[in-house]
């Protein structure tokens, strides 16, 4: 019973909190994405040919947990299969918030456009039982600088 | 060449399902599975284990009963009666049953495993006539004839394992119990269809002996007196289907007029009497019964 109430409690608790974490970052990146879309980063190579830039690399790095509802979730949707919704959104947040994170150092560079934009993605811790703990996301582009 | 990064709408990427409901569905379908796979294992078990010898049966239970001393004339008498009956419902050869007189006040009665049965001097005093006491031990002897209690422990056991795949603790806490010394001795909670059957073939049982079911019902009437809406348990009228139980039965006892019951032999009353209460046997045997004022054994907890 001891077992039972201890999980129920992690459960609550991670769902709780990922719940919250999750709404207020959603509404923080769609914020931001507004703001910072005067930087359109694109994954073309070649750049505007008529001006002449100069460029520079930049980056945006993200790191975000899994909490105990999702990995929980995660377990049971491992017996049955089918889309993991809730490592979907993990994903698409860290992805974003990456991307975010690459335009504002552009944007601090007063970069017109990023170019090539690349996208890496890791697990940085797992368990020992093998679950996954937290992601990595990385964006990284060239910012054209007039 | 014209570059924007316009704003793309939500849910594209995640899906905007609450994950509550994900969770529920997930939860709920895995249970449904878990629960199948436990009633097919309990299926199973129930089929194995009416096929294990029944002489292995007693033996195992050979360690764990002590028995009461009764009255030599009561144990006789008892297990007289106990024999007439297993004749008379065609009990194989390798089984055999033997009645133990507990002197405890519990109005109670229960079969056990190896072919045990228990009987409280509560329930003894309160029975009027030989045909009552028939029908109680027609119905022990019966749940025995058809293996239920080591049924009951197959089941028991392999909830327990099941149970122990979630929690560790709670399965083996069930485990514990029905595997344990008190569980020998202790609730063997039947299904109603197992309730029903041995009613079946105790009416029978009765009938043949008897060449009517007249005083069967007395058996009930004293339960349901004792245990029923009288004495505040709330039981009898949350569950219906004891009642229809006890319509049954009353059904069957109806006889024509002029039928009598068979009395008790002369002395029995002196017989209980006769025993001076062993408080602490009949205290190993009590303690062990969780609810003791409940009818357990003749599965009118149900």
């Amino acid at each position: 019973m001891i077992e039972i109430t201890f999980l129920l409690m992690l459960l609550i608790a991670g769902y709780g909190f990922g719940r919250y974490a999750e709404k207020s970052h959603y509404r923080s990146i769609i914020e931001r994405e507004q703001q910072l879309s005067g930087i359109p980063a694109v994954k073309s190579k070649i750049p505007p040919a008529d001006q002449n830039f100069q460029s520079q690399l930049v980056t945006g790095n993200v790191v975000i947990s899994v909490d105990y509802f999702k990995r929980f979730i995660a377990g049971l949707r491992n017996l049955v299969g089918g889309s993991m919704n809730a490592y979907e959104s993990l994903l698409d947040r860290a992805r974003r918030e990456a991307i975010l994170r690459m335009k504002k150092e552009a944007e601090m560079l007063g970069a017109e456009y990023v170019f090539n934009v690349k996208m890496e993605t890791s697990i940085i811790s797992i368990n020992a039982k093998g679950n996954v703990g937290s992601i990595e996301m990385l964006a990284y582009g060239t910012a054209l600088i007039r | 060449m014209e570059y924007t990064n316009p704003q793309m709408p939500e849910g594209i990427n995640a899906s905007q399902e609450h994950p509550l409901k994900e969770f529920f569905w997930l939860s709920a379908s895995l249970m449904t599975g878990l629960l199948v796979l436990v009633a097919v294992a309990v299926g199973l078990a129930d089929t194995m284990v009416t096929r294990i010898p029944f002489h292995i049966e007693r033996d195992l239970s050979a360690r764990y009963i002590s028995t009461t001393p009764a009255s030599p004339e009561l144990d006789e008498y008892l297990n007289s009666l106990a024999a007439r009956i297993t004749r008379a419902q065609g009990m194989p050869e390798e089984m055999s049953v033997r009645i133990h007189y507990v002197n405890g006040d519990t109005i109670n009665a229960f079969a056990t495993l190896g072919g045990h049965i228990f009987i409280f001097r509560g329930l003894l005093e309160k029975l009027p006539n030989e045909n009552a006491l028939a029908m109680l031990l027609a119905h022990e002897i019966a749940h025995i004839k058809h293996r239920d209690p080591i049924r009951g422990l197959g089941r028991g056991v392999v909830i327990g394992m099941s149970l122990s795949m979630l929690s560790r603790e709670a399965g083996s806490a069930l485990l514990d119990r029905m595997l344990s010394q008190g569980s020998f001795l202790t609730l063997m909670k039947y299904s109603r269809e197992q309730e029903r059957a041995a009613d079946r073939v105790a009416l029978a049982t009765v009938h043949t002996l008897y060449g009517h079911a007249r005083g069967a019902d007395t058996l009930f009437e004293v339960l349901l007196k004792t245990h029923g809406p009288d004495s505040g348990i709330e039981l009898f009228r949350s569950h219906p289907r004891i009642m229809e139980r006890i319509d049954k039965v009353r059904a069957a006892a109806e006889a024509p007029p002029g039928t009598t019951v068979t009395a008790l032999p002369e002395g029995f009353a002196g017989w209980l009497k006769a025993e001076a209460p062993d408080p602490a046997e009949v205290i190993k045997l009590e303690t062990e019964r969780s609810f003791p004022l409940l009818p357990v054994a003749l599965g009118m907890n149900r």
